[in-house]
């Protein structure tokens, strides 16, 4: 798209005003309504209008400035700048998850509200300048913490999960008296474009928002779908979008002409009390059309006529509005030019003014809200004691006197978390009377309701954005996905949405969430690779996440009460990894030593962020090498070291337990102190597990001899066959008895 | 050859001082502002016109530091003050400090100069009957540096006051740039003005206790705002012909401005919360970026505020305190 078209553009709206025959007669009364039986004034159509040019103006700078070499995003608003209603009718605590075309919203929605500023907010974020007051400098987003727009990226309709989590969580806070970070009877507004519509992360946020409907919960969300009928080159059909969603189960359908400023208004007017009077979800489809390309490098002539273009063109909604004030007399055209060259004056001082602006500059400036809590700033709340009795049946887990197993125990943590954390709620796939396939979450139901620990529909996605939008709503979202296998197929929520937003919104929205794995290989009672699945690749790739990986009970309740607090007190997205095989494992070194069942932590007590567990037989002074492990890698570790032993190689083993923030210091203490290093990682060889990433840090320092064993490249087949490819304790063995036989440096 | 752009800001209370004596015969024209000087001093007795006031020989603190005297004093002054700035400057926005909104108002073309001297007049007689004070402070340092460590130590003064019950009742009144007004009862500004320590900041001396103003912009002035919506119900309030920004930084444009958002933030909103010029400034800048920060006469009082938050916004790229008088971007005449 050259420079030329969006002077075309620009002067196609001057060129109709100052050609316009002007008022057709009328009320002179700017508080008339603008057109029989419209609710929308003559003046509030002028304020739409001001919005709406604001917009298109913001879109010309922005191109002005690319071209510059000054900005750097000129994904634009033309063409939609009717969502302006929207941003003007909706209360500005109604959280608000936009698309990318929202120029005329937000500057709708920021006029309302005391001391906003957006056209240069706006030109801060186009030239990407560190005091940007959304993303400081980090991307062109449209958000604001005061105003409750959480901001999204151009990760494409991702955000559709985590809004209807959103609007899930309103009447569940108001029922358990949960104050929260939005007015229980707001709406959340969401919008996307139309082919957006078609992703199936979208399509996961209908269906939720149909299954709360059908469910009988309440969901009060607005979905908007901007249909200007492109998806970058491809055409939407004109009747697609009506006929996806006029009669989708549990969604009320309403339509509206974004060329038309009075439907638009009254339409989503309607909408809008619909929503918020049934708490039922709501689809307004507004028509609108896509002026200068998908984007400022979108070549439009190389898919679309000059004709076609020009054709769009003449049907820029601006003209439209413009009309419809001259015609009504809710403005005289002389005032009108004047407005406009107002409006043009003002966003080109301010985008020459931002782009005079400092950058971000440095990499720890640029990941500064990635950066995770110092653990002596995480604070272990635990319940009073009257209070866990009542929760424990008066056996307090610590007092029971019998060590326990993982699953047994992560059960009582989880307990105690939700008594310890009154905003926290336990939620996943059969987690309620069920009390998970592994009972992990047993007696949880039980003990706190159907209003705190609830089953969800069968969806990771939904799971993972009914967790993003309860926390951005407040809440302590702590879900279960059943298995690790499942987690691929909507792992965009973890980093596309939870895991982004600090970075996106400059530490302003935080994500508090803890997502229970149960996670890896070496089940007997349940095979295939679906349910052993031992790829976590994906995971260790997301900046910015806490990942907790225990092998034993009493670890596994530390960690959980740390990632818990992390996330309620600094925003963290918490993972924890828990290793299904190690469940109900009771013993560690023979049948029946009952090695591996352990006492309950104490209220309080927990594993400090990012502190590994070290296992040293003797003083230590003899080791030959050490071993880094973690999970079932450390259950077949242990062992290992024991034979080890006996073979005259004395051996400490280190067990991880974060995998993300992993412990450097530790590894490389504990590594000097042997000079020999076998990492042992049950995870995928190729990228799949963190042993990569460990041998690449330790290996800077040249006196250590590292090695490493890891599962092979592959699925993970059924039944025995799967002991061929994931490590087994004689691999360990074998490659520390050849590692003790080297000599360092 | 183009003129300037210009945000102007128009000055409150305290503004109209000995060195303004005569201000507006100096600057006096004929015309509407002329004429409605004409009807305010036929509204008063002989000898006690705004024109003589203004005419005096000396300054008279009891007389011209008097409430609605100071008021008209100040109001008349900067609208014929403003008619030569417009002469030099393209206006493209209008703020005003407290009092100076009301100004504003006039100054924008919201009320014509008449019915702006009658808001201005009414106010005035109406919080003068609410007693009280205000006391200004400042949070910055001689090179307007803030100093962290004296907004909290005011958060913390205020609230010692509030907590003291029985009559003491203090409250921000004004953001003012780097300095902060509070307002309240006698006993709570004596109290306040007790518990703050004394700081010296370049030849002033902070805290201290304005003359002659009341607790504007606090609760205490409900009173005031009920009897101005029942006395100044008809004002004429109209579309304003340059843009607003009004004390929460919020813009009122040419082209949509509501007359009855005007009149309900001009005489309730404002006269009983906190009066954000601070936030005015900053919108001021940020949403017109004009080549001059312009402060109206009389008086100089609004240089500094508004300096210090050109200097918070890095107007300009200005970076300190020297830079920004150097290069002149607030500008007092």
């Amino acid at each position: 798209m050259s420079i030329r078209r969006e002077a075309l553009v620009r002067d196609r709206l001057l060129d109709a005003i100052q050609a316009h025959p002007g008022a057709a007669g009328g009320d002179a009364d700017l508080d008339a309504p603008i057109a029989t039986g419209s609710t929308l004034t003559k003046r509030t159509a002028v304020r739409l209008f001001e919005s709406a040019l604001q917009s298109r103006l913001q879109d010309l700078e922005a191109r002005r400035l690319k071209n510059d070499g000054q900005s750097f995003y000129t994904i634009g608003s033309s063409g939609h700048e009717a969502n302006a209603v929207l941003g003007h009718l909706l209360r500005l605590t109604d959280p608000a998850l936009l698309h990318y075309r929202s120029g005329a919203f937000m500057a709708a929605r920021q006029r309302r509200a005391d001391g906003e500023t957006p056209i240069f907010d706006t030109m801060l974020a186009l030239t990407a300048a560190a005091e940007d007051p959304t993303a400081g400098g980090r991307h062109k987003v449209f958000g604001s913490h005061r105003l409750m727009v959480p901001p999204q990226t151009s990760t494409i309709a991702s955000h559709l999960p985590r809004a209807v989590g959103i609007a899930y969580s309103l009447a569940r806070q108001e029922r358990l008296h949960i104050e929260g970070n939005i007015p229980h009877d707001s709406i959340v507004y969401c919008s996307f474009g139309d082919a957006s519509a078609n992703h199936a992360t979208a399509q996961a946020g209908f269906h939720a928002a149909s299954a709360a409907t059908l469910h009988r919960q309440p969901c009060p969300i607005l979905f908007v779908c901007e249909d200007n009928g492109l998806g970058i080159s491809v055409r939407t059909p004109d009747d697609y979008i009506e006929q996806l969603f006029v009669n989708r189960a549990g969604i009320d359908y309403w339509k509206a002409d974004g060329r038309d400023l009075a439907n638009t208004h009254d339409i989503a007017k309607t909408a809008i009390e619909h929503c918020r009077r049934s708490r039922r979800p709501t689809f307004l489809h507004l028509r609108t059309l896509r002026l200068l390309g998908h984007a400022g490098s979108d070549v439009e002539t190389s898919y679309l006529d000059k004709t076609e273009i020009e054709a769009t063109e003449a049907r820029d909604p601006m003209l439209a509005f413009a009309d419809l004030l001259l015609t009504t007399g809710a403005i005289e055209k002389n005032t009108l030019l004047a407005l406009h060259e107002d409006l043009e004056r003002r966003i080109r001082r301010a985008g020459v003014e931002a782009a005079s602006r400092r950058k971000l500059s440095g990499a720890d400036e640029v990941m500064e809200p990635l950066a995770l809590p110092a653990p002596q700033d995480i604070q272990i709340p635990a319940a009073d004691r009257a209070t866990r009795l009542e929760a424990f049946r008066n056996r307090l887990p610590e007092d029971d006197g019998r060590p326990r197993h993982l699953a047994f125990r992560i059960a009582q943590g989880l307990k105690d978390i939700l008594l310890a954390h009154p905003e926290a709620f336990v939620f996943g796939e059969d987690v309620a009377r069920k009390g998970g396939v592994y009972h992990v979450t047993d007696d949880l139901h039980r003990t706190f309701g159907s209003g705190r620990v609830f089953n969800t529909i069968l969806d990771e996605t939904t799971i993972l954005g009914l967790a993003s939008g309860m926390a951005v709503a407040g809440c302590l979202p702590i879900a279960e996905i059943q298995y690790l296998a499942y987690i691929h197929n909507a792992l965009d929520q973890i980093r596309g949405e939870a895991s982004s937003l600090r970075f996106f919104s400059n530490g302003q929205f935080k994500n508090p969430m803890v997502v229970r794995i149960a996670s890896y290989g070496y089940q007997k009672g349940f095979g295939g690779h679906f349910h052993n699945d031992n790829s976590i690749g994906a995971l260790l790739d997301i900046p910015g996440l806490i990942i907790a990986s225990p092998s034993r009970a009493d670890d596994a309740v530390g960690m959980l009460r740390t990632c818990a607090a992390a996330a309620m007190q600094h925003g963290a997205v918490c993972l924890v990894l828990e290793p299904i095989a190690l469940y109900m494992t009771k013993d560690l070194h023979e049948p029946d030593d009952d090695a591996w069942l352990f006492e309950y932590p104490a209220p309080g007590e927990a594993v400090p962020l990012g502190e590994p567990r070290v296992y040293i037989e003797g003083d230590g002074d003899g080791d030959l090498l050490t071993i880094i492990s973690f999970s079932n890698g450390l259950h077949m570790s242990l062992q290992a070291q024991r034979k080890l032993g006996k073979m005259g190689i004395p051996t400490r083993v280190l067990d991880l337990r974060w995998l993300a923030p992993l412990p450097w210091d530790a590894m490389r203490e504990h590594a000097s102190a042997t000079g020999r290093v076998l990492i042992v990682d049950e995870c995928r060889r190729t990228g799949g597990g963190p042993s990569a990433n460990i041998v690449a840090g330790l290996q800077e320092d040249r006196r250590l001899i590292v090695r490493r064993i890891a599962g092979d490249d592959t699925f993970i087949p059924l039944g025995p066959a799967a002991n061929e490819v994931l490590l087994q304790i004689d691999d360990i063995v074998t490659a520390a008895e050849k590692l003790a036989a080297e000599v360092p440096a | 050859m183009t003129k300037p752009t210009a945000v102007l800001f128009c000055p409150g209370r305290g503004s109209y001082g000995r060195d303004e004596l005569g201000f507006i015969g100096r600057y006096r024209r004929p015309g509407p502002v002329a004429d409605a000087l004409s009807s305010a001093d036929a509204a008063r007795e002989a000898g006690d016109t705004i024109t003589e006031i203004d005419g005096a020989e000396r300054f008279r603190p009891s007389t011209h530091l008097l409430g609605v005297n100071a008021a008209e004093l100040i109001y008349f002054s900067t609208m014929f003050h403003l008619a030569e700035l417009r002469q030099r400057y393209d206006v493209v926005a209008i703020a005003g400090n407290s009092l100076g909104w009301y100004t504003a108002l006039a100054a924008g073309g919201a009320l014509d100069p008449t019915e702006g001297w009658r808001l201005v007049r009414s106010m005035a007689l109406l919080q003068g009957d609410v007693s009280g004070g205000q006391v200004l402070t400042t949070t910055l340092d001689e090179d307007w540096r803030e100093d962290a460590s004296s907004r909290d130590e005011l958060e913390t003064a205020i609230e010692a006051v509030n907590a003291h019950g029985n009559g003491h009742f203090v409250a921000t009144s004004i953001h003012l740039g780097g300095h902060e007004v509070v307002g309240g009862s006698n006993a709570g500004i004596a109290a306040l003005l007790k518990i703050l320590d004394k700081r010296q900041v370049g030849d002033r001396e902070f805290p201290f206790q304005l003359a002659g103003t009341g607790p504007f912009h606090t609760s205490l002035c409900e009173s005031t705002a009920q009897a101005a919506k029942d006395r100044l119900a008809d004002l004429r309030i109209g579309m304003p012909d340059t843009h607003l920004i009004d004390g929460r930084g919020n813009i009122h444009s040419p082209w949509s401005s509501s007359p009855y958002e005007l009149l309900d933030y001009t005489l309730t909103t404002q006269v009983t919360t906190t009066f954000d010029f601070t936030a005015s400034v900053r919108t001021g800048i940020r949403e017109f970026n004009p080549d001059t920060l312009l402060c109206a006469g009389p008086g100089t009082s609004l240089r500094a505020p508004v300096g210090h938050v050109a200097l918070a916004e890095g107007y300009h790229g200005i970076g300190t305190r020297g830079e920004l008088f150097e290069s002149e971007l607030v500008a007092i005449d």
